[in-house]
């Protein structure tokens, strides 16, 4: 799904992307730019706060079963199986040599792929996008915006 | 993993919640294989960690910074005065004037902090370091040619001014009220080149007045000797001399976490490891606190750290000339542990690796936990809680081949028991550790841990439903293998030259577990 990586052209060819383009193509293939993992990161995290202000609502109303959901439900699902596997292939993108980004690059996009299939088949997640307590969590929403950033970083 | 139980029932209605909201309730807890509370009977509720806690009475961060440079008050007088002089003059050390004056004033200094903290004259002493400072500066001035000299006056200033700023920290500890009594001036200074907070002193109770029946030989272990002390208040204690130095004696897995050996704090790094251990809501370590005790070589009092006494024995013994460290054997062969034995092992010896993972434990060799199995009974002790919360550890996935002299089983463990996982999964750094670590070690530290902490949570969820075991007897790994925990722990490796394990079970017990034939 990821495109061959761009051929390093020459330095001269090099210096006028920048000039002229602003953009410099040896940054464009990889660990120039921010780190993939910081980008997931960061949505994870503000997913994961969204998360922990419904956990603090649904506590709030003192009700058993709510408390139950606060408990179980929430941080699993940010934080799963799938979770540890994405944060590996992003780590080792971001940490590969330029000759395996390539490699690495296909690795993210495979467990990225694999990531939006498990959130987006889980009716937990649209359960909790869909909460009846008035707070908003945009998990799918914030997710996606995080993984298309990844995906434009990695071609 | 739904393991029902009776519980008295809730009605449902009446309360705050709509309808709309009971139905989003009801459907989410199916997704998450849970039933509701207010229908059928369920597990029973779990404690939440506990709500955040007053900031505990502790001094400021400062006293974590003054150790490294402070002197002894026999150093500082060495410092000057060790030296003989050449030129002898009628049979007296001819000395100079200069030289006086700081002699004096390092004996007023002594004089003065030798009176009991409550009667102490705290700000006199401030001055009286104020008048050495600058009597070690007319020395040093008097003396600038001579590179021995210039060096021991700075040394003499730069403890004299790290002696002013533990004064300080004596002076802002909340708790000073609770030692006032029992110190005197110079030992409550020593206890803050230790990085101690007098909340975690208890010298009115521990002391050597109070003690009834002291074995001064009781156990020994790589780095220290530790004395058992039977207290009048019926305690018996466990005592070891906390060092204001490492230097020379540091283990390499100290120094490989970065531990600094001029201010290892070993005794705070005990009171931080119980402190995630209550967090687990695990009893895996000694409850602990600092004491004094007269040093049977020396004869001089000790500040030193005090824990339980933990029952049974450690998992190998270590021999004394050799170094060579044997197994024991747990139970006589023959006569293995009982299935409810079994299984309080097994969660206790997880728990106690879920525990050395956040606290980033480097030193659980076996020699540094008991077990006590005593028919349906089993307590797992982890002792020795030094060798941890370094700065450069941030992985809490960590293993011999990034710290070769790490004696930790490798890896992060395998298995988690409910309890264990609802407290970590319902905790949060911020609220249930920071306050407590914070006035423990170096800021540095924390960050380290809240890093090994947040990591070990989120090992946790992913571990989340078919690893977390509600029943160490019943448990089977997800189909097709279907093992149980004994046998999976086992599967899951001694850790020897991997860097994965089954924990301490995999290391230390399923060896002999499958020789009796429990497996
Ligand atoms: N809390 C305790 N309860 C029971 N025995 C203990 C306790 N602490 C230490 N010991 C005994 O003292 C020995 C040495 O203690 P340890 O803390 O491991 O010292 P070291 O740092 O020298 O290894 C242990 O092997 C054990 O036999
Ligand atoms: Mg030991």
């Amino acid at each position: 799904m990821v495109g061959g990586s761009p051929v390093a052209g020459s330095e001269d060819q090099r210096q006028w992307c920048i000039r002229v383009l602003n953009l410099d193509p040896a940054g464009a293939s990889g660990n120039r730019g921010e780190p993939i993992l910081g980008v997931w990161r960061d949505a994870k995290e503000a997913v994961d706060a969204r998360l922990e202000a419904l956990g603090r609502t649904l506590r709030g109303l003192g009700d058993p079963d709510l408390d139950q959901i606060a408990q179980y439900g929430l941080f699993g699902l940010t934080g799963g199986g799938q979770t540890v596997a994405l944060m590996a292939a992003l780590q080792d993108y971001d940490r590969a040599a330029p000759a395996d980004r390539a490699a690495a690059a296909a690795a993210v996009g495979k467990a990225v792929g694999a990531y939006r299939a498990m959130l987006h088949s889980s009716p937990l997640a649209e359960a909790l996008d869909d909460n009846p307590f008035g707070v908003e969590i945009g998990l799918l929403d914030t997710m996606d915006v995080a993984f298309r950033q990844i995906i434009t970083a990695i071609r | 993993m739904s393991d029902v139980q009776e519980k008295p029932k809730r009605k449902r209605g009446g309360s705050l919640v709509s309808r709309v909201q009971r139905s989003w309730s009801d459907s989410v807890l199916s997704m998450i294989g849970r039933s509701s509370l207010l229908e059928s009977g369920e597990e029973p509720p779990v404690v939440l960690a506990p709500p955040p806690p007053p900031t505990p009475q502790r001094p400021p961060q400062l006293v974590q910074e003054v150790s490294a440079r402070m002197l002894t008050f026999d150093e500082l007088a060495d410092k000057i005065g060790h030296r003989p002089h050449k030129d002898r003059l009628g049979g007296h050390w001819k000395r100079s004037t200069e030289y006086k004056a700081v002699r004096a004033e390092i004996t007023a200094v002594n004089t003065l902090s030798a009176a009991s903290l409550v009667d102490g004259d705290l700000d006199g002493l401030d001055g009286q370091l104020d008048a050495l400072i600058a009597a070690a500066g007319r020395y040093r001035a008097q003396h600038k040619k001579n590179n021995d000299k210039t060096g021991a006056a700075d040394d003499v200033v730069a403890s004299a001014q790290a002696q002013k700023l533990a004064l300080a920290a004596v002076r802002a500890d909340p708790a000073f009220d609770q030692v006032k009594h029992h110190i005197t001036l110079k030992q409550a200074i020593e206890c803050k080149q230790r990085g101690m907070a007098f909340a975690d002193c208890r010298f009115d109770l521990y002391n050597d007045t109070n003690a009834e029946e002291v074995d001064d030989a009781f156990g020994s272990g790589m780095a220290n000797s530790v004395a058992k002390i039977e207290y009048a208040n019926g305690d018996t204690l466990v005592f070891k001399g906390e060092r204001v130095s490492d230097e020379g004696v540091q283990l390499s897995a100290a120094s490989a976490i970065g531990i600094d050996a001029k201010a290892p704090h070993n005794g705070n790094r005990n009171i931080a490891t119980l402190a995630v251990a209550e967090l687990l809501g695990q009893p895996i370590v000694p409850k602990v606190c600092y004491g004094m005790h007269t040093n049977p070589t020396t004869g001089e009092q000790e500040i030193g750290l005090l824990m339980t006494m933990a029952p049974g024995k450690t998992i190998t013994t270590t021999d004394p000339v050799t170094g060579v460290k044997k197994r024991r054997e747990m139970w006589p062969p023959g006569n293995p542990p009982s299935a409810t034995a079994q299984a309080k092992l097994m969660e206790q010896l997880t728990s106690l690796d879920w525990s050395d993972v956040i606290t980033g434990q480097m030193d659980r060799h076996g020699g540094n936990y008991m077990v006590d199995i005593n028919g349906d009974e089993v307590t797992v002790t982890g002792i020795d809680n030094d060798v941890c919360f370094g700065a450069q550890q941030t992985d809490p996935n960590a293993n011999k081949g990034q710290y070769f002299s790490r004696t930790t089983p490798p890896g992060m463990p395998p298995l988690i028991d409910k309890k264990v996982y609802d407290r970590i999964i319902a905790s949060d750094f911020d609220r249930d550790l920071r306050p407590k670590l914070a006035a423990l070690m170096t800021a540095a530290e924390v960050t380290a841990a809240e890093s090994r902490f947040n990591l070990s949570k989120m090992h946790a969820a992913g571990l989340h439903p078919e690893y977390v075991v509600a029943d160490w007897t019943a448990w089977r790994s997800p189909a097709p293998a279907q093992l149980t925990a004994k046998a999976f722990l086992k599967a899951a490796g001694t850790g020897v030259g991997s860097d994965k394990s089954g924990g301490l079970f995999g290391r230390d017990f399923a060896a002999a577990f499958e020789r009796e034939g429990i497996l």
